[in-house]
């Protein structure tokens, strides 16, 4: 029968186009599960931005990137890698294409810059000061492969001054250890030099290279009988914010009585009067969008850097201990009080 | 079934004639009706789809008037509690603190008295002490003179020169219980607290809304990386739309256009009047139109399915009408070839029925005619070999042969009228005479 045969022969053709055509996407499928996940490689100066990372990936997960599913995380810390270069050409670090690096604050931030530089590996900071650091060209356009959540540290820092002047008024003279050379460094100076002037107050000035420096220093202040400082105020960098660092310090005020305006909320609990920082958790969710934009494939470099919010953080308890009453409207303002 | 397939191969090219004609025709008639019916349930559609869209899109326009009304209410209240004239820089502090601390979206509180002086100011940040350099640029920001303000006024949209953040200031008269102007109190709001509400907004399953200003900027969507960069969207139709009437109740009509995302879609605005921004919606084409596509395929396929059962039909009609001629004809042929006994089944309409009918009656009468003649043919054949065999007969005993017969046989059986030697030729000649047909 000519008639069936020939209707057979174009559904066979059919159906072989259609085989074909899901051999195709079978196979375009194929390649693009081959590709495999994203490998996001964490960057961190110390453990103690690692809650940044947590709130990247809880936000990332709500936006549909599953860990070990469509995005691996290798984190990685400056702090166990050989220091000289830490970052740079064949070292224990060097990025790869296809991969995001996400990087923890400034330190990690700006390492992290320099191993991407030459490569088309993106970078996206988490609680970076941009001001001094030279991370990028402007907020709105940071230019080059990189984006990321700013940490308002010059902001923050004349809040902290401000904040510990309303708390306790009476104070004249204020310890500021700092890390030499960290990039955030600078800008706070220029925020806190002024406004301590202005309040009538002495800045305590004390350049430290590393934390032995520190130790030193609180150690020649223990033996004298006035340490010089009615309060001491934390800045921000790596080495008056790393654990050791705390420890050296909240033991030196606590024997000598002193007023610490800290920030984060883990300094507040263990013996600061008050606090003024961002919480980690939600700047990293913060960075999470960016991330997604990225993978997306859209340029790091034309996507803005983001600002977190602030929130005050206030131990009544030790003020109360200290003698110190803290004012209504700081209180009203609070976002945790420790009773 | 070989019979019924060499009937079909047979009857093809009539039938597939048929079979075309029918679907063809019936492709065009459901295509023709189809196509009105669904111009104009689209036209319908899209005024519902108008409608809903600007249901959406007012609802969504509501949540950002309430949100900055909120904030307006929260500053006049604060303003109607606090007695300016009594009220120290200290009681005037703790209010505004007081108020940073209830809005996270407020950054700076500023109140000011009659001569445009600070007598309070708190802030989120940084000290006010330190004096920001916008502190100056406040009084322009606002369209009425600082001390013209007789209700909630909010100034244009400004970027945060650090953060490159949008903000407005909202400012409300402080009076006296006899409702004398005394101070002013002023607030800095930071509108990206409002992009998490227009980024929850719900517009369709796919769709989303974004603010913009009188400016055609973007100040609140979901991807806040293009608000931070400022972004100015005037050129999208309803944008444009804002852009040229303001005051205008409601957009006209929904538009079809390529969306703020890049993507084909359908959109809208509103204007929110107060402040002067206008709430725009966008739902993707494939979503704003998914019923009117549904109908069109639905359609499509009972075109489909109905131009087949046509073709069927038409193949079935054709069937009826060829098979019958395509038997008759090859019924002809066979007994063109010598199969003088086929008759043919009287089957299908009834004028074909009559044809075969005929066709067999006639196909019977030839038949008979043939056999008629054949038994003729016959007798004429068996006359012809008597005859021959008397003519020998007569001619053995005039040659002086016996025959088989014995002598004078042949004058035995010679008819009385006959005269001699011609008789029995006569006789049978006068016999065929009388057969009809013969002279």
């Amino acid at each position: 029968m000519t008639f069936t045969r020939g209707s057979r022969v174009t559904v066979g053709k059919r159906l072989s186009f259609i085989v074909l055509l899901g051999l195709v996407a079978w196979s375009v499928g194929g390649c693009r599960d081959a590709r495999g996940p994203r490998r996001i490689l964490v960057l961190g100066s110390t453990a103690a931005f690692e809650p940044i990372f947590h709130g990247l990936k809880a936000q990332l997960e709500v936006l549909g990137y599953r860990e070990g599913v469509h995005v691996i995380y290798d984190l990685k810390y400056l702090e166990k890698c050989p220091s000289d270069p830490p970052v740079s050409e064949g070292g224990w670090f060097s990025a790869r294409d296809g991969e995001l690096i996400f990087a923890l604050a400034t330190e990690a931030s700006m390492a992290a810059k320099k191993a991407a530089e030459g490569t088309s590996v993106p970078v996206v900071f988490a609680y970076a000061g941009i001001e001094g650091s030279n991370l990028v060209n402007s907020v709105r356009e940071p230019g080059g492969n990189i984006t990321g959540v700013r940490f308002p540290g010059p902001e923050q820092i004349g809040k902290r001054m401000e904040l510990l002047h309303r708390i306790a008024p009476h104070i004249r003279r204020v310890w500021i250890g700092y890390q030499k050379g960290y990039p955030n460094t600078e800008p706070a100076l220029a925020i806190l030099r002024p406004l301590s002037k202005s309040l009538n107050i002495q800045l305590i000035e004390v350049p430290l290279g590393n934390l032995k420096d520190l130790e030193v220093d609180l150690s020649e202040r223990d033996q004298l009988a006035d340490c010089g400082m009615e309060a001491m105020l934390l800045m921000p960098d790596s080495t008056i914010h790393s654990p050791e660092g705390w420890r050296l310090i909240g033991g030196f005020a606590d024997r000598h009585k002193l007023v610490v305006a800290g920030s984060f909320l883990s300094n507040v609990r263990e013996g600061a009067v008050f606090g003024n920082a961002n919480d980690l958790f939600k700047v990293g969710k913060m960075a999470a969008p960016l991330v997604a934009k990225i993978f997306e494939g859209i340029p790091a470099g034309t996507i803005p850097v983001v600002t977190p919010e602030q929130d005050i953080y206030i131990n009544v308890k030790r003020a109360r201990e200290l003698g110190l009453t803290v004012p209504e409207g700081l209180l009203r303002q609070a976002t945790v009080i420790i009773r | 079934m070989s019979a019924l397939i060499r009937k079909m191969e047979a009857g093809r090219n009539l039938g597939h004639l048929f079979m075309i004609a029918f679907f063809s025709s019936s492709i065009v008639v459901l295509l023709v009706s189809s196509s009105l019916q669904l111009t104009a349930y689209f036209r319908s559609e899209k005024r519902v789809l108008y409608n809903n869209q600007q249901v959406i899109a007012e609802g969504a326009s509501s949540a950002v008037v309430g949100f900055i009304q909120e904030k307006c209410q929260e500053l006049a209240t604060a303003a109607w509690l606090t007695d300016p004239e009594t009220t120290s820089r200290e009681e005037w502090l703790l209010v505004l603190q007081s108020l940073l601390g209830l809005q996270p979206s407020f950054r700076r509180l500023a109140v000011r008295d009659e001569r445009f002086q600070i007598v309070a100011a708190a802030s989120r940040y940084a000290p006010p002490g330190l004096g920001h350099p916008e502190d100056l640029q406040e009084a322009a920001r606002f369209s009425k003179p600082h001390d013209a303000v007789s209700c909630p006024e909010i100034s244009d949209v400004y970027m945060d020169p650090v953060t490159s953040e949008p903000l407005v200031s909202i400012r409300v008269p402080v009076v006296n219980a006899l409702r004398e102007f005394k101070n002013t109190l002023t607030a800095e709001l930071n509108l990206k607290f409002m992009w998490d509400l227009v980024d929850q907004l719900k517009v369709g399953k796919t769709g989303y809304a974004y603010v913009v200003n009188h400016q055609g900027q973007v100040i609140a969507f979901g991807d806040t990386a293009r608000v931070l960069k400022g972004e100015n969207v005037a050129h999208l139709p309803p944008v444009r739309e804002f852009l040229q009437d303001p005051n205008a109740q409601r957009s006209q009509r929904a538009q079809l256009y390529r969306g703020i995302a890049g993507g084909l879609v359908v959109g809208t605005y509103v204007p929110l009047r107060t402040p002067n921004w206008a709430i725009v919606t966008e739902l993707p084409w494939m979503e704003a139109f998914r019923e009117v596509i549904e109908a069109t395929g639905i359609s499509l396929a009972i075109i489909v399915l109905m131009a087949f059962l046509a073709a069927l039909l038409g193949l079935g009609i054709s069937r009826r009408l060829t098979v019958p001629l395509v038997t008759l004809k090859e019924t002809a042929m066979r007994i063109a070839g010598g199969e003088r006994e086929l008759q043919i089944e009287v089957d299908g309409p009834e004028e074909l029925a009559q044809l075969a009918a005929a066709f067999n009656s006639m196909s019977s009468q030839l038949q008979r005619s043939l056999k008629e003649l054949e038994g003729q043919f016959e007798e004429i054949k068996s006359a012809r070999v008597h005859s021959e065999r008397a003519r020998n007969d007569c001619a053995w005993p005039r040659r002086g042969a016996a025959t088989p017969f014995g002598t004078g046989t042949c004058w035995n059986k010679r008819p009385i009228s006959a005269p001699h030697g011609t008789r029995c030729s006569v006789t049978n000649r006068t016999r065929f005479l009388t057969k009809p047909g013969f002279r």
